[in-house]
């Protein structure tokens, strides 16, 4: 489990981190929000301990987290670099023996991991010949082949094809299940919608909020249903009456549509499913929640209103 | 440590794989013998025809005949002998070249003394020893110095050694020359410590630049990191050195033995024995055939110097390399590193002459004080090694600058690790401002639109821009030529009569820099190139002309100094001459164009009545809708952003007030906004004339960039309007923190 107490940080004159603390625990993905410049990446070189912080503390099972942790620790930062004259092997078994592997061991396990990911046959290329792509999981493959019991990753979708978002997304996963703590830090709401369990939101160096993904977008949903049917507008418009209102509309073809509606006052979905049965062909309905990018801006402008 | 090794091993494993590496490590050393050949081929002019006086007191000599065989050697032997006093100052002494002094002592000492007045050439030198030798030998046996036979004689000999003194300068004899050897060795130290100590900064910075750093710094300390580097790079140097001795110590021992080949021929020694033919062989070969020579292969004890050397190469280089790695720290690029490591290259060139004045004056009092200062002490220490100042003086001196050495390495090491953790980390700022103090200064910033020429001054104090004033001047630059693809003359006029004022300006508040960025009637110019020439000649500004993919990046940047972007939204910058479009997601530009729609160049197309009427608003839309790519109508927004110009002018005709001071945006309902657009392009060119809230230059075309703004709202379906005081110009500044 990793704990993050009150952490403060500046550089000269500028605040970047307010007493922040957060909790992530193990076998979660811990979900790190916040726009640019809001202090997440020095919380995460804090809790790698690339810089220190001014004040408060980070512990990873009950102890305060030290050098000799970062074996323990698998970090992709946002901006990621490789030495471009190395071979991927080469590389690999590096970056391996940097986190406490021996020789043997990041080689046996670089090989495994790059044919996991399908790019064994470029073990003897140098990395200046690698695609972008191709470089992004050969930087994602240094982050985890010491097998860390917690994950870092900052932005760790950006540059990948959509092919290989899913193999990382179905990693990240992965760790879970084996119980590993995962702390992803990320602008891709998708991606937070998707995978996270849990976050927290930093803006302008203090944490906003921290939460489980479904009970925020629990508080910030607005009583909203999202209907499928078949039939038309205007039927769909004789069914809804005065407790309910069309707020999005999306044709799916010629007489198939998905609208998403508010209610009004106190009536239930049961009254409006009710009411619209007799008008259109209702093929799906459910509750709307606000995806986390909504809640996302909800919550800055409420600080901001603030 | 474990960490500091491996990244150790990395570095050198790089270097052994560069090429660069890989030619050095030869090519030095043909270079180093090329020039130690040169000299032994200029050292070697010395006088080939000599005339010898031989004082002979013990009659070792007199009356025996010297053959002179084929060498140009005469000689005089006399039975007397005098000081050398006499024969530098006896005018009866001054015709011969050289005075070969023997006396009894050289049947127990094996020296004899030669006194030159001017260096003699080497194989005079050669046939003056064998034949003296040769002369003496007989002498021994057969004047029964010795009891024994000739061949007895030469069986159990020791060769005799030939002490060659400078007749000007007898008591130096070979110091100097010794001198300058330490010097070459510290020569090569401070080459070495140059040469690698750059690539120290070298690596750091690159680490730095392409990111690595941090993944780096996420696996051990910053401390290891840098001791890595240095050591890694340093076992690349002693590689490298050791290489440079065994292929130098080879190429002289070929020189040796090809130069002068017949130096080694015994068939010039009939009348010696074997053994004497070996000895003399021995001799020849090690000894006096030039004074550099001489030096090269008799006088330097290796053993001392390269080890030494290696000592002093080791701390010095460390030393050296906490600074250097320091320097990579706080650079940003390669480039960058390279220009701040100056001070040191200065430093290493002190200590090279701090070391030929310890050649010149080994007793100076100043060389004691360099002897110890670390800075220095490597080089100084090698010279007085190699004059073998140690020999005549206690060697506590030298254990006590090694010591000063070796502390101050560890403390700077230390330091520097602290600054390198602290700098690390700092991309694109500290350099600059460290050295340069950019965030004290003024910079200007001059926007040269097709409309208007914005000039803006300020700097950055603690990570925030201040603008200390700014101000703008219709300049018209498009007018009458855009749409031709030409700047008018008049339009060059106008602008250098503004850069002018501004430059006046510029001066009046002390800046240090003017940023001149020229923009797309410009760059679309096809006498653009003459134009920049001319605003240079005649005002000193030089004008970068800028593409509409580097001007949409500015004007971003510039937004996104003091807006965070919450929500997805498109920037807006309305040109005379293009329009840009940025997309910015997440707080990131994700999507970005300029297009040819300026407001100048739709004015100048068309006709349009007074008021605009339904035929104009169309005929502008129309226009819009032709010049707009299909990339434009993929764009998606919610909030429209609009950047400076004529926003600040919608944004204060809905207000009824000023846009306020300083550089936050501000929000506009939309509702409004849309009602002030209609109003705008439904206005008389007499109305605007007199509204205060338009200045002048926008007074002609504001309908047409209403017209514009409206068309695009309602294009991709806008919900909300911010206006940023922000544009290139802050973007520009944004680049100078």
């Amino acid at each position: 489990m990793l704990e993050v107490k009150e952490i403060s940080k500046s550089f000269g004159k500028k605040n970047a981190l307010h007493a922040v603390s957060i909790t992530a625990q193990s076998g979660q993905i811990f979900g790190l929000l916040g726009p640019n410049g809001a202090g997440k990446t020095t919380l995460i070189r804090i809790i790698n301990t690339i810089i220190r912080q001014d004040s408060g503390e980070v512990l990873w099972n009950g102890k305060p987290i030290r050098l000799k942790n970062l074996n323990e620790i698998g970090y992709l930062p946002e901006e990621r670099g490789l030495y471009r004259s190395m071979q991927v092997m080469d590389h690999l078994i590096f970056l391996g023996r940097m986190r406490g592997l021996t020789k043997y061991d990041a080689a046996q396990q670089s090989k495994k991991w790059l044919e996991e990911f399908e790019i064994a046959h470029w073990s003897k290329n140098k990395i200046e010949n690698l695609s972008k792509g191709m470089s992004q999981k050969v930087q994602f493959i240094g982050a985890m082949l010491h097998d860390p019991s917690l994950v870092i990753l900052d932005e760790p979708l950006s540059g990948f094809d959509p092919l290989n978002v899913q193999l990382v997304i179905d990693k990240i996963d992965a760790f879970k299940k084996e119980g590993k703590t995962i702390l992803l830090s990320t602008h891709n709401m998708r991606s937070v919608d998707q995978i996270c369990d849990r976050i927290a939101l930093i803006y302008q160096s203090e944490k906003l909020v921290e939460d489980g993904v479904w009970n925020l977008r629990d508080r910030f949903k607005q009583d909203e249903f999202t209907i499928r049917f078949k039939g038309n507008m205007v039927a769909l418009a004789n069914g809804l009456w005065t407790g309910f209102e069309l707020i999005q509309k999306e044709d799916l073809d010629e007489n198939r549509f998905l609208v998403r509606v508010r209610k009004r006052g106190e009536n239930s979905i049961n009254e409006l499913m009710t009411s619209l049965m007799n008008h259109i062909q209702i093929e799906a309905i459910e509750e709307y929640f606000p995806d986390m990018q909504e809640v996302f801006v909800q919550l800055i402008e409420e600080k901001d209103a603030v | 440590m474990q960490y500091s090794w491996i990244i150790a091993m990395r570095e050198f494993a790089e270097r052994l794989r560069s090429t660069s590496f890989l030619w050095m490590l030869f090519i030095g050393p043909m270079v180093l013998l090329m020039l130690i050949f040169l000299l032994l081929r200029i050292s070697d002019e010395g006088k080939k025809s000599v005339k010898a006086i031989v004082t002979d007191p013990a009659y070792f000599l007199v009356n025996r005949q010297m053959i002179k065989g084929e060498s140009n050697i005469s000689y005089d032997i006399r039975d007397v002998s005098f000081e050398h006093t006499e024969f530098l100052d006896n005018p009866n002494l001054a015709s011969y070249d050289v005075w070969i002094e023997i006396n009894r002592k050289v049947l127990t000492n094996k020296v004899v003394k030669v006194f030159y007045r001017e260096e003699i050439g080497v194989e005079a030198k050669i046939a003056m020893q064998l034949e003296v030798e040769r002369r003496l030998e007989e002498a021994f046996v057969e004047d029964k110095y010795l009891d024994v036979t000739l061949e007895e004689f030469r069986n159990i000999k020791q060769p005799l050694n030939f002490d060659y003194i400078d007749i000007q300068d007898p008591g130096k004899k070979t110091s100097r020359i010794e001198g300058f050897v330490g010097l070459g060795f510290g020569a090569v130290i401070v080459l070495f410590i140059l040469l690698f100590g750059l690539a120290v900064v070298r690596s750091t910075a690159k680490d730095k630049s392409n990111r690595i750093v941090e993944i780096m710094l996420a696996s051990t300390s910053s401390r290891a990191l840098m001791l890595g580097k240095i050591i890694g790079i340093g076992f690349a140097a002693l590689v490298q050195f050791l290489t440079w001795v065994i292929l130098v110590g080879v190429g002289l021992y070929i020189m040796r033995e090809t130069l002068y080949p017949d130096l080694l021929d015994p068939s010039n020694w009939a009348q010696s024995s074997e053994e004497v033919k070996v000895q003399l062989a021995q001799q020849l070969s090690n000894q006096t055939q030039n004074k550099l020579l001489d030096v090269l292969y008799n006088q330097i004890d290796y053993t001392i110097m390269l080890s030494n050397f290696v000592i002093l190469f080791v701390l010095g280089y460390l030393f050296y390399g906490a600074f250097f790695s320091f320097i990579g720290a706080m650079s940003n690029s390669e480039s960058d590193g390279q220009q701040f490591t100056l001070p040191l290259i200065g430093l290493l060139f002190f200590s090279l002459g701090v070391g030929y004045l310890t050649v010149l004056k080994p007793e100076n009092e100043w060389v004691d004080i360099f002897a110890w200062v670390p800075f220095t002490s490597p080089v100084v220490q090698l010279v007085r090694i190699g004059q073998g100042y140690y020999e005549g003086h206690s060697s506590i001196s030298y254990t006590i600058s090694l010591l000063v050495l070796l502390v101050s390495t560890g403390v700077f090491l230390y330091l520097a690790s602290k600054l390198y953790q602290a700098n690390i980390l700092n991309f694109g700022v500290r350099t600059k401002s460290f050295f340069t103090k950019k965030d004290k200064m003024h910079n200007a910033v001059i926007d040269l639109g097709t409309n208007t020429f914005n000039l803006a001054i300020g700097r950055w104090i603690d990570n925030s821009l201040s603008i200390s004033y700014s101000t703008k001047e219709g300049v018209a630059l498009g007018m009458d030529g855009i749409n031709d693809g030409i700047i008018t003359i008049e339009a060059i006029q106008r602008a250098i009569s503004c850069l002018k004022r501004f430059k006046l300006l510029c001066d009046k508040h002390k800046v240090s820099r003017i940023h001149a960025i020229g923009t797309s009637a410009i760059r679309d110019a096809r006498n653009s190139e003459e134009f920049c020439a001319e605003i240079f000649n005649q005002t000193g500004i030089k004008v970068e002309v800028i593409d509409g993919m580097r001007e949409a990046e500015l004007i971003f940047k510039g937004i996104a100094c003091t807006y965070s972007f919450p929500k997805l939204s498109l920037i807006m910058d309305i040109g005379g001459g293009s329009t840009e479009f940025i997309q910015v997601e997440g707080g990131k530009s994700t999507k970005s164009m300029s297009l040819n729609i300026g407001v100048s160049r739709i004015f100048q197309k068309f006709q349009f009545s007074d008021p605009l009427n339904q035929e104009d608003i169309r005929k502008i839309e129309d226009f819009l809708e032709e010049n707009c790519t299909d990339s434009f109508y993929s764009l998606n927004a919610d909030v429209l952003v609009g950047a400076s110009g004529s926003f600040e002018t919608f944004y204060e005709l809905v207000n009824r007030k000023k846009f306020p001071d300083g550089l936050k945006t501000q929000e506009v309902g939309l509702s409004l906004f849309l009602e002030e657009l209609d109003n705008i392009i439904a206005s008389t060119q007499a109305e605007r004339d007199v509204n205060s809230f338009i200045i002048p230059i926008r007074k002609k075309m504001a309908p047409v960039a209403a017209v514009k703004t409206r068309w695009v709202i309602k294009k991709l379906g806008i919900k909300e309007i911010i206006i940023s005081p922000c544009s290139l110009k802050e973007g520009l500044f944004s680049e100078l923190r």
